[in-house]
């Protein structure tokens, strides 16, 4: 969490994850350069920069999509998820060295500008085979260089979760094109089937790994909620673990977190990312989100001061040895009297 | 699940063992892709473009079939079609010259070269023609090989020649298109089981087929019909008709 903007949010931890893509990278190029050198000295440097880039750009893609997915089945993932948009920004940089170093081989110094070349060179827009595959990087390229330059938190404040998330979620429409960019163009140029293969593993790995995410989600908001007088079940009172949360859903999910032996309501979407917050944990006092760590006090779901967030509130009792919530929400940042469990005892 | 995860107030000593795992991981799936890539990429061209070596040569210069260059070699001759700087043809270098008369010149540029055969790239414009004179020496009758039908495929021959790799194919089609739409002489290339090893410079395009039908068809099969000749080690093709093969060609061998 920050109060200010700054242009790069660094900390510890952001700090080694970036020296991680960084060796990362010179790893990758070192071995790439160096197994071309052995095996294929003819290649010239310029090729083998738009090929490793490109490679390396679509496995990094595969991996921040797959990181979302895994977060939400293992917390194990949790530390991915928090650096994934250093990786993402990354990753753009890797495709910004691909798309430039590929205009400039394949469509500059000629009669036509270059970016209109991409477009009007190769005009076979109607066949599948000899599709204009370089327009579907372009078009990629252009939805990952917005999706980078708005990563920043200024932006996500500025534009609001609702609509920054829907520019975000563009990714998805990037890697379909960049799915058929390679498809149909660098692909078609090499022989062996494997490539083929490996695109095809990447893919239904990226899809299989949202649908069991998804199915998992799904078996939550299956659950048929016990409604009585317009109040919601949650569980019994010793079933909740300290410092957790268990979530119902009446409409949205609402996160009732036990801490000091009391209970306390709140929406379960953070107002950061629309991280999970009934997957958080109690911390300092706080509710804690595990996606960025944003914070939120459990009695009337403000963000410690100077934070200004807020996530809406609601209210429980006790009925019948069960914890109910009341699903009509108090309204954002509004304090709720805590549930307090000793009174049960 | 125990090991909750806040970035900002520093990882536990567990997080950092998973993130280690993920991290040595993801980089030994990395490599592994990258050697198997390696091994089964599509070998490179044994092409050559001197790039940063300039070459002088000096010889007469022949407008027809292409603009070249026609050197001696001791007793053989050998001629270098030249191209211009990036996709260009050379016309703009040697702007000064062409249908002007009988040249015999002095050029300076990067020499291209594969199969036996060579380019020669007047990358400084203007400032590559070092010298020129005047010249009575009349340029090597072509012999004349006779009527023939023949299918290949266009391709843009300073690229794949030498300057690109692949300087073919679906990835290279954009950029053939470029240079030929830039005038660098279109060939026909002829393959020979697996690997293209004929090239024919097309000659008498004019009225036989538009420049939007011509770049349309890079990179394809056409089958043309005409009087082919041949000057010391370059073959050309002046057409009588052509038939375009809407086809892909099978990928081929770049040997």
């Amino acid at each position: 969490m920050s109060v200010g903007y700054t242009s790069i949010l660094w900390n510890a931890e952001k700090k080694r994850y970036d020296r991680g893509i960084l060796i990362f990278v010179v790893c990758y190029l070192v071995a790439f350069y160096g197994l071309h050198s052995i095996i294929h000295p003819n290649a010239t440097f310029e090729t083998l920069l738009i090929r490793a880039s490109g490679i390396l750009a679509f496995f990094f893609l595969h991996v921040i999509l797959v990181i979302g997915p895994l977060s939400r089945l293992s917390s194990a993932f949790l530390p991915l998820l928090y650096n994934r948009r250093h990786l993402g920004v990354s990753m753009f940089l890797v495709a910004l060295v691909h798309g430039i170093f590929n205009v400039i081989q394949f469509h500059a110094l000629g009669d036509m500008n270059p970016i209109r070349s991409i477009f009007l060179s190769n005009m076979e827009y109607l066949s599948l085979v000899q599709f204009p595959f370089q327009v579907l990087g372009f078009f990629a390229l252009i939805i990952l260089g917005l999706m980078a330059v708005s990563s920043h938190d200024f932006w996500l404040k500025n534009l609001g979760p609702m609509v920054w998330k829907k520019l975000h979620m563009m990714v998805y429409v990037a890697y379909a094109l960049i799915i058929f960019h390679v498809v149909l163009g660098a692909i078609q140029n090499e022989k062996s089937l494997l490539f083929f293969g490996i695109v095809l593993v990447g893919f239904v790995s990226v899809v299989s790994l949202h649908l069991i995410a998804g199915r998992k989600e799904k078996k939550i908001d299956e659950e048929k909620p016990i409604v009585d007088n317009g109040f919601v079940m949650v569980c019994k009172p010793h079933e909740f673990e300290e410092g957790r949360a268990k979530i119902t859903l009446w409409g949205e999910r609402i996160a009732v977190f036990k801490y000091d032996g009391k209970l306390s309501a709140v929406s379960n979407v953070c107002k950061h990312q629309g991280g999970p917050l009934g997957e958080g944990k109690v911390v300092d006092g706080c509710i804690t989100c595990p996606w960025h760590g944003y914070q939120y006090l459990p009695g009337n779901g403000q963000s410690p001061s100077p934070f200004k967030e807020k996530v809406a509130t609601y209210e429980l009792k006790i009925q019948d040895g069960y914890v109910w919530v009341n699903p009509e929400t108090k309204g954002e940042g509004e304090p709720v009297e805590p549930l307090n469990l000793k009174d049960y005892e | 699940m125990n090991d909750f995860y806040i970035g900002w107030s520093g990882a536990s000593d567990n997080s950092r063992k998973n993130s280690s795992i993920f991290f040595y991981s993801f980089l030994l799936l990395m490599l592994g892709l990258v050697a198997l890539f390696t091994m089964n990429e599509r070998p490179f061209s044994d092409s050559m473009f001197a790039y940063g070596d300039q070459t002088e040569l000096e010889g007469y210069l022949l407008e027809e079939p292409v603009i070249s260059l026609r050197i001696q070699n001791g007793e053989n001759f050998e001629i270098l079609p030249l191209v211009g700087y990036g996709k260009m043809g050379p016309h703009a270098a040697l702007e000064d010259l062409l249908g002007l008369g009988n040249y015999h010149v002095k050029l300076r540029g990067t020499l291209i070269a594969h199969k036996g055969k060579r380019f020669l790239e007047l990358t400084d414009g203007k400032s590559s023609v070092l010298s020129y004179r005047e010249s009575t020496e009349m340029s090597h009758d072509p012999k004349v090989l006779g009527a023939m039908e023949i299918t290949g495929e266009i391709m843009d021959p300073k690229c794949f020649f030498g300057v690109m790799k692949p300087g073919y194919g679906k990835v290279h089609r954009s950029c053939a298109i470029r240079c030929i739409s830039g005038q660098i002489p279109p060939v026909l290339a002829i393959k020979k089981g697996e690997e293209f090893e004929d090239f024919y410079f097309l000659t008498n395009m004019e009225g036989m087929i538009s420049k939007e039908d011509l770049l349309s068809y890079v990179g394809k099969s056409i089958t043309v019909n005409g009087v082919a000749s041949e000057i010391d080690s370059w073959k050309s093709i002046n057409l009588e008709s052509l038939e375009m093969i809407a086809e892909i060609p099978s990928i081929t061998k770049c040997g």
